[in-house]
């Protein structure tokens, strides 16, 4: 271990630290300044909504903050597995909640473990994979219900209700999934192996890493989160449909990179991506509240993400120097 | 020097493989389903596969140089959006310049940002991605939009000799120029020097931040232009993403022989995969196949496709390595054969 190694290693996880702390300074202002500006923003009916679409959101994207500590970018299969997995969970929903919530989880899983294995094994490139695995799951989503509506038929009032009185139960399920993986990837040795995999693949593959097994591990973890979040998403209206969590896919990725999460791999954690939802959440709430349209806000997250993109770029491009 | 005529023999017989299976392809249409050889059944495929070969050309450039071009998801709906959506108010001229134009502005933001600043491609256009879809949003107020006059649209469609028509033989063209600068230009050259040793090509002094510009210049500028006539075309446009554009285009350049990795490959591959895909695509659609089958099989070829290409590149590599081995050891031994005459003439 040289002084360099040592130093970068230091400036590493401080960047890596303002970034999320920065995320999180402005998601607290954000709140602050609508409370303060906006009448309709502290409503309970407006917090619990904001609660909920954030909780989807952050699911998902705490799942693919591991794709991309890994080191393999982004996934770009995200909606449409949580279209095929809102099907999956209204068509086994007969079998009680329990059981088609597992049952989604698996399936999530599985797809994402495939493509792990695609990427992990094959080497080929995690984008092209995604975008391909996200033609094959439509197009078998619209084999299998031909593009219709499936209603679920169980009782799914569980997954709805709030805990004591106020926490709903998605957000339960958000703040657990969180802890949970910012535990897997901090204190554990696959978590650490993936992060070290991710900041170097050379000098990972070199320490003996098994490739196939990370890559595939961080895919399966993705695919896991997403399947969980198309079965709450299901559960809210009991039904699944091929066109419903279109938008999911862009905002996870906003929350994956606002939250501190580097594209090059190896730096950040769960915890800033769950950050980055509630702060890509917070502000299309506060958009939406302060009358800006849809399409307006798809642009001002389409020139969030470039900016935050090309700032990291800069600031990289800076400390190499 | 076996190397090197090992190496281009094997990306030159990718491309003429490439054209071998579009033409079995085509052969084996003809025979499966009835009409596909028909006049009328040839315009359709060559009015698909025109705009196909022309917005893979200008992926495969990107790819040539090293880098990956995710905006033009964005970039092909946006410009027909803009196009059909001004027609009627500044002329269809000014309209088509405007679109072409903001995703020329797209183009300009990833190649400054890969090129020059040297961010990941990758993360780039997926951002421009995004700000080009809402921008599509944006413009259209989230409605389908169409086009009061559609007489250009007819205009540019007529069928010219049969299978062709404006639209094809303009974007054909422009495909054709596009292989002929890479063949015949500097910068050309250059793309393939980025695209093997980024590094090596930086330290040599070649105009890297330069290039990989004008390369993502003309890869949204072709997919600006594919999307404004397919735009003027069909006088209508909906809002949102067009994965299954890029999904096509990406495997067509990997069809044809384009490396993910950079530096190897044709325009000419990447034209032929256009064509096979084109091909496979209508000859199913024509069959009766149901459009969510079809978007199944494209994905399908491409996950074959890019399982395939490592160990087959792999398998190449290390032929050519034997013969670069075989050849050393033989001049060696003749070399050493020769010193050994040389020591006995001494003494």
């Amino acid at each position: 271990m040289t002084l360099t190694e040592l130093r970068s290693a230091v400036r590493g996880s401080r960047r890596n630290a303002t970034a999320t702390s920065m995320v999180t300074v402005a998601t607290i202002g954000l709140a602050i300044v609508a409370t303060v500006t906006i009448d309709a923003f502290p409503t309970a009916s407006n917090l619990r909504g904001l609660c909920l679409s954030v909780s989807l959101i952050g699911i998902i994207a705490v799942g693919l903050s591991f794709i991309t500590i890994a080191g393999q970018v982004f996934s770009l299969s995200i909606p449409a597995l949580v279209a095929l997995c809102t099907i999956a969970f209204a068509s086994s929903n007969y079998l009680g909640v329990t059981a088609s919530v597992l049952l989604t989880v698996a399936l999530g899983s599985t797809v994402g473990a495939i493509q792990g294995v695609v990427v992990g094994r094959f080497e080929a490139d995690p984008i092209i994979v995604t975008i391909a695995t996200a033609a094959i799951l439509v197009g078998l989503g619209q084999l299998w219900t031909n593009g219709q509506t499936v209603l679920g038929t169980g009782d799914n009032t569980v997954l709805n209700m709030n805990l004591f009185g106020f926490l709903p139960f998605q957000t339960a399920v958000f703040l657990t999934v969180t802890i949970a993986l910012l535990w897997l990837l901090r204190q554990t040795v696959f978590g650490r192996q993936l992060t070290l995999f991710g900041l170097n693949e050379r000098a990972g593959l070199l320490s003996g890493y098994r490739r196939t097994m990370i890559v595939t591990a961080a895919f399966a973890i993705s695919g896991a989160t997403t399947g969980l979040a198309g079965a709450l998403l299901a559960a809210q209206s009991n039904q699944g449909l091929l066109t419903s969590g279109a938008s999911f896919g862009f905002d996870a990725i906003v929350a994956v990179v606002v939250g501190g999460v580097a594209i090059a791999g190896g730096i950040g954690t769960p915890l800033g991506a769950a950050v980055g939802a509630v702060f890509a959440g917070l502000l299309n709430n506060v958009a939406a509240l302060a009358g800006l349209s849809y399409e307006m806000q798809l642009v001002t997250e389409g020139a969030l993400i470039l900016l935050v993109v090309l700032m990291s770029g800069f600031l990289r491009a800076k400390s190499a120097r | 020097m076996i190397n090197s005529v090992t190496r281009s023999t094997y990306w030159g017989a990718r491309t003429l493989l490439t054209w071998l299976v579009a033409a079995i392809a085509y052969v084996a249409c003809t025979m499966a389903v009835p009409g596909f050889s028909t006049i009328g059944n040839l315009y359709a495929l060559m009015q698909i596969f025109a705009t196909l070969a022309l917005v893979s050309a200008g992926l495969a450039i990107v790819m040539i140089a090293g880098e990956f071009d995710l905006s033009i998801a964005a970039t092909y709906p946006l410009a027909g959006l803009v196009t059909v959506q001004y027609a009627d108010e500044l002329g269809l001229p000014v309209s088509i310049a405007l679109g072409v134009g903001l995703a020329l502005v797209i183009g300009l933001i990833n190649g400054i940002a890969t090129g020059a600043v040297r961010i990941a491609s990758l993360a780039v256009t997926v951002a421009t991605m995004m700000l080009g879809i809402g921008l599509g949003y944006f413009v259209t107020g989230n409605n389908v939009v169409t086009m009061a006059d559609y007489r250009p649209g007819l205009q540019l469609t007529e069928p010219i000799l049969g299978a062709l028509s404006l639209q094809t033989i303009l974007q054909l063209g422009l495909v054709a120029v596009l292989i002929l600068i890479v063949k015949r230009a500097w910068w050309g050259r250059f793309l393939y020097a980025i695209g093997s040793d980024g590094n090596r090509a930086r330290s040599s002094g070649l105009p890297v931040s330069w290039s990989v510009t004008v390369a993502f210049l003309v890869s949204a500028g072709f997919a600006g232009i594919g999307g404004a006539l397919e735009g003027v075309a069909l006088a209508t446009g909906q809002p949102g993403p067009n994965n299954a554009y890029l999904l096509q285009a990406a495997t067509a350049v990997l069809v044809g022989g384009v490396a993910l990795t950079g530096g190897r490959g044709s325009l000419v591959g990447a034209v032929g995969g256009a064509l096979l895909l084109a091909i496979l695509n209508n000859g199913l659609s024509l069959a009766g196949v149901a459009s969510a089958t079809i978007q199944l099989v494209n994905g399908a070829v491409l996950i074959a496709v890019v399982i395939c290409d490592r160990p087959l590149r792999r398998l190449v590599q290390r032929g050519s390595d034997r013969l670069v081995i075989r050849d050393y050891e033989t001049t060696s031994a003749a070399t050493a054969a020769e010193a050994i005459h040389s020591d006995g003439g001494n003494t």
